[in-house]
């Protein structure tokens, strides 16, 4: 535990600060009792978790930008979600109900693990679509409407993540 | 007792009523919807924003730093597990062969759209990219 703890000091540092400032946050003190605890246990989990937390050859990378990025793809993921929410309940609420539902197969060029991970999950909450697999690079979706299913192909959010996998990869 | 403290109970319960609208949206899509992939649809989506909208209310209610970070926590795990829960649905039904409603359409813009294969392997990025993200 600890040659990992050494040979990736900063990741070692961003878990325990993270972990500090949960538990600031649960116990809402500042007492120095509070504090010492806290300290004492971010410092046991931090030892005792290396082997899942970091990474045995890479190093943990912070990229200010790249962060500031996925901030703003959140905030567009969230105005996303109550579009569609609306959008079901329009289509749910109608009595007539005009669905013309479908399975689409695309393509997805994203590599990195995460990225991959939150475009599907992305796919799953916006307007009408869920992700029905992600294979290597063979995307299937499935669509509520077919409108929704010609969308998909320039999709704002997919081109946001592809940035910040281009920053990645060149950075 | 300035007019943002009062105002705070009636933002709230616009926010737990907007939630507990859009379960019951859910509710009604998982009824009326003709099959399994459509019933996820609005089960997958309605049930993230309308108990999100919840614990937003109840972050308003409580104003309390501890409960805040509780219900945050709550938020963010279910953001994370009902896509994920709404996939592996759709995924087992989907290779099944589960039968879809009739009248479905199916586009295949895989071959159409394709410039080039990936360079490595999959296993390979696996095994170099599991663990980075």
């Amino acid at each position: 535990m600890f040659p990992r703890m050494r040979s990736d000091l900063f990741g070692t540092l961003l878990i325990f600060s993270l972990l500090l400032a949960f538990w600031l946050l649960i116990s809402a003190s500042i007492h120095w009792q509070h504090v010492l605890v806290g300290v004492i246990f971010c410092l046991i989990l931090t030892a005792f978790w290396t082997n899942l937390t970091i990474a045995d050859d890479a190093k943990t990378g912070f990229n200010l930008k790249q962060l500031f990025m996925l901030i703003k793809y959140f905030f567009f993921l969230g105005v996303d979600i109550i579009i569609a929410n609306i959008g079901v309940a329009i289509i749910v609420l109608n009595p007539k109900m005009p669905i013309s539902p479908g399975i689409i197969i695309m393509r997805c060029d994203l590599e990195r693990s995460l990225l991959r991970a939150l475009y599907a999950n992305s796919i799953t909450l916006t307007p009408g679509t869920i992700t029905v697999e992600l294979e290597d690079n063979l995307l299937i979706v499935h669509a509520l409407t077919e409108d929704v299913a010609h969308g998909l192909e320039d999709w704002a959010l997919y081109r946001r993540l592809m940035e910040v996998e281009g920053l990645y990869k060149n950075g | 007792m300035t007019i943002v403290q009062q105002a705070i109970p009636y933002i709230a319960l616009f926010f737990i009523f907007g939630g507990f609208f859009f379960l019951l949206v859910g509710v009604v899509g998982l009824l009326r919807l003709p099959d399994v992939y459509t019933r996820m649809h609005a089960m997958g989506k309605c049930d993230t924003l309308g108990t999100g909208m919840m614990l937003i209310g109840l972050m308003l209610l409580f104003a309390n730093i501890t409960n805040i970070t509780k219900l945050l926590l709550i938020a963010a795990m279910i953001a994370t597990i009902n896509p994920v829960i709404t996939h592996l649905i759709a995924k087992t039904a989907y290779n099944r062969g589960t039968p879809m409603v009739e009248g479905s359409f199916l586009i295949n813009d895989y071959v159409a759209s394709r410039r080039h294969r990936r360079r490595q392997p999959l296993v390979t990025v696996r095994e170099k990219g599991g663990d980075n993200g």
